[in-house]
């Protein structure tokens, strides 16, 4: 999985002031199940999170298949690739 | 109606009675619309009728005999509708049980799962090929025969095997791990007496458009939206649980596109609504005319948020309702009216406790708490507070909530003692704590160790059994708590546990082999775990881990440097 490392710091950033865990116990392995709190529900509210702080929006059937941290990264990744395409393109 | 007259009106009517007859006047009369994955579904009368004769073939296959129990194990989809109502022309009992939430280990699920099922001796269990092939490889000595949608026989004809209204239309199984999940028996006369008593209290009508996100194993999701619509002809647009969870809005955007006007769903999830929407989201929610509280206390606060949130999208206070259910009493036993805003009453909170009675009392007072109305009994229902003995009391006084008359279940399926506990001398006994004023009922608590979590029950003992032989905690200490969260409009699950380790490594593999085993156990996830020295959990008098004195302890304000 290729991540550079500004979305996986933001993207910890975020998750460490939502469920209140220390940020570097956060690696690309970390799934929910790591940390307290991080249920279905508060997945969702993540998520949205994650969309509006780094101004991207999920395919929402790719949400479905999240394991960990790692897969999180590598979905923004993609997001925000595409992002950065349609905006040279416009320009 | 005399109790005689009720008997001889329901008499000859049943479930597949009343979808034959619709499908008799208005075949093509959409019932269901059904979103799974990519894919939308709509099934029309005829389409339901198509879709269950497999499944009934397959039953009458098999040698399923009338009264036989059928599971259907399957995701959400058209196929969890025909299983179901296709067992039921075909005679049998369906029950539809939870799948594995998706986190859920496997084998923990199957293990959880087989005392449940073995109960239930069913003949046949229809699900998806995924979950055959677990049952069968972890299961090899399962006897009933599992059936995938590949492998159902092809017919368009459906059989119809006539049953009496007086006989299980269903059994409704509740929430929990192994040892406390009960079959309710639901017979026909029952559900249908419901569904005419709840259709009369919404003044259903067919302009009414229902939507639901809410599993079908769950009453609400059942009764609600799936049995209501098919038997009254409201349509139903429905999207899977799992989907709703992560884009809860999705709701809204069903609501606008069918411009629907019933919703029901729990506390939490009107909370869940609120916390995942955008300051410049808009949809036209104007066409709802009532979104309805329900399976869990509804709380004033969380409507009022939802309100003043949801207020410039067409939503108004008296759309708001609440609703006291069960699968007890087949669903519904009270409702608000729909014409008015529930009542909330603030009440004297000192009173409630000390002396068991709801003083009504001005906001400014000390103590207070805010109780809302959940309405009056459904015709035909009575609701009473009862004292420990039985005797009934008067209004305002604290005591169980009890209710009587024809919707009530048969008890629980093979489980007489857990029936007589609670269904005696013509009263289900809900545990559920409450008062009466003037016919309208307020519930205030539980009598029992049940934790309501995201609107569905859970025992704590039964998830402290999960936990049992977690390492590195010591056996028999370890306590399951909730505690209401208005961030999420729910109770949050807490675990407490005690254990000799110090070393903060072990402490954090032990936290780590807690979550993971509740949630491979029960497919909850704790929102907090804290591990404790020896003897830090409170006993009561009788040398048993007091719940109530051990959650007063991690309530106090000077206890929380001793958390880890």
């Amino acid at each position: 999985m290729s991540t550079s490392l500004a979305p996986f710091d933001r993207i910890c950033t975020i998750i460490s002031d939502e469920f209140n865990c220390p940020q570097a116990d956060l690696t690309l392995s970390t799934t929910a199940e790591d940390v307290d709190g991080w249920d279905s529900l508060a997945h969702a509210r993540l998520i949205m999170t994650i969309e509006d702080r780094l101004a991207i929006r999920f395919p929402g059937d790719k949400l479905f298949d999240l394991d960990c941290v790692g897969d999180l990264v590598g979905l923004a990744e993609e997001a925000l690739s595409l992002l950065e395409k349609s905006t040279h393109g416009n320009s | 109606m005399s109790l005689l007259s009720f008997w001889k009106k329901y008499d000859q009517d049943t479930v597949t009675q009343r979808i034959l007859h619709h499908l008799d006047e208005t075949p093509d009369r959409l019932y269901a619309r059904v979103h799974a994955g990519d894919e939308t579904h709509s099934i029309s009368y005829r389409r339901l009728a198509e879709g269950a004769a497999r499944y009934a073939a397959a039953c009458q296959l098999t040698q399923v005999s009338h009264g036989d129990r059928v599971i259907v194990l399957c995701d959400h989809g058209p196929d969890l509708l025909y299983a179901f109502f296709g067992a039921m022309f075909a005679g049998a009992v369906p029950t539809i049980l939870a799948p594995p939430s998706p986190r859920q280990d496997p084998v923990h699920f199957w293990r959880g799962q087989r005392e449940v099922i073995d109960r239930i001796d069913a003949q046949i269990v229809f699900t998806t090929s995924k979950l055959k092939t677990e049952l069968v490889s972890i299961s090899p000595d399962f006897e009933a025969t599992v059936m995938t949608p590949a492998e159902l026989p092809e017919t368009a004809s459906l059989p119809v095997v006539p049953v009496s209204s007086q006989e299980i239309a269903f059994l409704q199984h509740s929430s929990g791990t192994t040892g406390t999940k009960k079959g309710v028996m639901i017979s026909h006369a029952a559900l249908l007496h419901q569904i005419d008593a709840y259709s009369n209290r919404l003044s259903l009508s067919s302009d009414d458009h229902i939507v639901s996100w809410l599993p079908l194993y769950h009453d609400m999701g059942l009764i609600a939206c799936c049995l209501l619509p098919v038997l009254t002809g409201v349509p139903v647009t429905m999207i899977s649980p799992f989907e709703w969870t992560l884009r809860p809005t999705s709701l809204f955007d069903l609501i606008e596109r069918t411009k629907a006007t019933l919703v029901w769903q729990p506390n939490f999830a009107f909370q869940h609504l609120i916390n995942c929407v955008r300051h410049d989201d808009h949809w036209d929610l104007s066409s709802v005319r009532a979104f309805i509280d329900c399976s869990e206390r509804c709380r004033p606060e969380t409507l009022d948020l939802f309100a003043k949130t949801f207020g410039p999208m067409g939503i108004q206070k008296r759309s708001l309702h609440t609703c006291y259910a069960m699968a007890e009493t087949v669903f519904a036993a009270t409702q608000s009216n729909l014409d008015a805003t529930p009542r909330a009453e603030t009440i004297d909170s000192t009173a409630l406790l000390d002396e068991g009675v709801a003083r009504p009392t001005l906001e400014t007072h000390v103590a207070t708490k805010q109780v809302l109305s959940c309405g009056h009994p459904l015709d035909g229902l009575t609701v009473l507070i009862m004292d420990e003995n039985g005797n009934r009391l008067p209004d305002r006084r604290i005591g169980e909530v009890c209710v009587s008359g024809p919707c009530l279940a048969r008890g629980y399926d093979r489980q007489p003692d857990k029936s007589n506990a609670v269904f005696r001398e013509g009263w289900y006994h809900t545990r559920d704590l409450g008062y009466l004023t003037n016919g309208e009922l307020f519930v205030t608590g539980r009598l029992d160790d049940l934790l309501i979590l995201n609107g569905r029950n859970h025992y704590a003992h039964d998830l402290e059994f999960a936990l049992r032989d977690t390492s590195g905690i010591i056996p028999g200490r370890v306590i399951a708590l909730s505690r209401y969260r208005a961030e999420t409009g729910s109770d949050a699950l807490i675990v407490l546990a005690e254990t000799r380790e110090n070393d903060a490594a072990a402490l954090k593999v032990i936290k780590k082999n807690i979550r993971d085993r509740m949630v491979d156990e029960t497919g909850l996830v704790p929102a907090s775990i804290h591990l404790l020295p020896p003897l830090w959990l409170r006993k009561s008098t009788s040398g048993k881990i007091s719940r109530e004195a051990t959650l007063e302890k991690y309530l106090s304000p000077d206890i929380s440097e001793e958390l880890l």
